[in-house]
């Protein structure tokens, strides 16, 4: 269950993202909805479903996007890794870990980005790619992930109902 | 016999009044008593009516009030289909008003084949600018093929699939394209950046170019049919120690509004790839 509903979310986010939410830039900045859910999956899954979560996301945004798939391979299954590891850690501060998680994945997909580019499309300049487009869009996400969270954390409740103390 | 006439009398007598009396009432003598007399019952009648509204009212409101929600219900749906109606009117127009200009830029450039196709969305990634579009190989799209709308040149198509294709838009930082200055003549290349601001280069120093000049498409390097308006040059900056001039360029798309857009189908991009210099080793 908590595998397929992965398809049918991220289906619709994809098409919201494409269609609305890059329509609606800060700058040149805009939110990576998809990443925020996922890390928000990876916090609140009480299975190992944030994998497929993970893959089946990265496949589906590279398959719409130019940015080769390996680049969406590689970030979002590095945030998947990175949120297990902390919320073994830190499992009792979830909301700062999904901000913690927002900023480092933020970073991380937008350096493998600006690598990719840089390497096989065309010569991106520095300062101009974090002022214009890194560091709106991590404000972008950080405000974003508290609500994605809540949201996320509705869904997780409904797939994995807490047990009631007798 | 005798017992008659007092009786007679009498209604002669009653008869007489009676009429002196009508006389009296339609001649208005009458009225301040008539007045007087009436008023404590028409108060009554007053009292006894308002007592039966209040009543009827009492046992009749609640069955008003459910028909009046049920009105209100159905009027609050009319209003909700006609506000639905005039917006799909609304863009209806706005569609029409696109269709009709691009119709326009059509018969202005006839030597061209076109085919339509909506704006569906945009690339995920913030980096990149690429537009999707809902028409694809399916309807005799092939990559490579320019796209302009009614107010100048968009892009080229970069993938595409049965259904959709990716079209690269001029403003892309990869999207580099050669363009010829009007009325000069000088010829140069665009370049686009992160930013979507056009960046002119490459155009000879001795060329006169001044602000306001026109961007054209120049067709060398075969990506794009020549003469495809872009924009106009909104500056120049110019060295004399450099090798050329350089400067921006004020594109005449909107490309933060694409909505509808026009592929060239019968333009056939060529890669001259095989025929650039290479390096021969000695």
């Amino acid at each position: 269950m908590s595998t397929i509903i992965s398809i049918p979310i991220f289906i619709g986010l994809v098409i919201l993202q494409t269609s609305i939410i890059n329509q609606m830039p800060l700058l040149q900045g805009t939110p990576d909805i998809s990443m925020l859910v996922l890390i928000a999956w990876s916090l609140l899954s009480k299975d190992n479903s944030a994998w497929f979560w993970g893959l089946f996301s990265a496949i589906l945004i590279g398959f719409v996007s130019t940015l080769p798939l390996l680049v969406y391979l590689i970030s979002y299954l590095s945030i998947v890794e990175i949120t297990l590891i902390t919320k073994r850690q830190v499992w009792q501060k979830p909301y700062f870990t999904m901000i913690i998680i927002t900023f480092v994945g933020t970073i991380l997909t937008h350096f493998l980005s600006y690598l990719m580019i840089n390497l096989t499309h065309s010569t991106l300049p520095l300062m101009d790619t974090i002022n214009l487009i890194t560091l709106p869009s991590l404000l972008l996400n950080l405000l974003l992930s508290i609500p994605i969270y809540a949201l996320i954390q509705d869904v997780s409740e409904t797939i994995f109902p807490t047990e009631l103390e007798s | 016999m005798k017992s008659n006439s007092p009786d007679l009398f009498r209604t002669i007598i009653l008869s007489i009044l009676a009429i002196g009396f009508i006389m009296l009432g339609f001649s208005g003598y009458l009225t301040p008593v008539i007045k007087i007399a009436l008023q404590p019952l028409v108060r009554l009648q007053t009292k006894v009516s308002e007592q039966y509204y209040a009543i009827s009212n009492s046992i009749n409101t609640p069955k008003d009030i459910n028909v009046l929600i049920t009105k209100n219900a159905e009027l609050e749906a009319e209003v909700s289909k006609l506000q639905s109606q005039i917006i799909s009117l609304q863009q209806q127009l706005n569609e029409y008003q696109i269709l009709s200009a691009l119709l326009d830029f059509a018969r202005a450039n006839p030597d061209f084949h076109y085919s339509s196709a909506s704006v569906i969305g945009k690339d995920p990634s913030p980096f990149l600018h690429y537009i999707i579009i809902n028409r694809g190989s399916d309807d005799g799209l092939q990559r490579g093929m320019p796209v302009v709308s009614d107010k100048g040149l968009i892009g080229r198509i970069a993938n595409v699939i049965p259904e959709a294709s990716r079209v690269l838009l001029i403003t892309d930082p990869g999207s580099k394209l050669n363009v010829r200055l009007q009325p000069t003549n000088a010829e140069g290349i665009l370049i686009g950046s992160i930013t979507g601001d056009l960046l002119l280069d490459f155009i000879p120093q001795d060329a006169n170019i001044s602000n306001g000049d026109l961007v054209l498409t120049s067709g060398l390097g075969g990506d794009y049919p020549p003469n495809i308006l872009i924009g106009q040059v909104s500056s120049i900056r110019k060295q004399d120690y450099a090798l050329f001039q350089s400067g921006s360029v004020q594109p005449t798309v909107d490309f933060s509004h694409l909505e509808i857009v026009l592929i060239i189908t019968n333009f056939k991009s060529f890669n001259i790839t095989p025929l650039q210099p290479t390096p021969v080793n000695p």
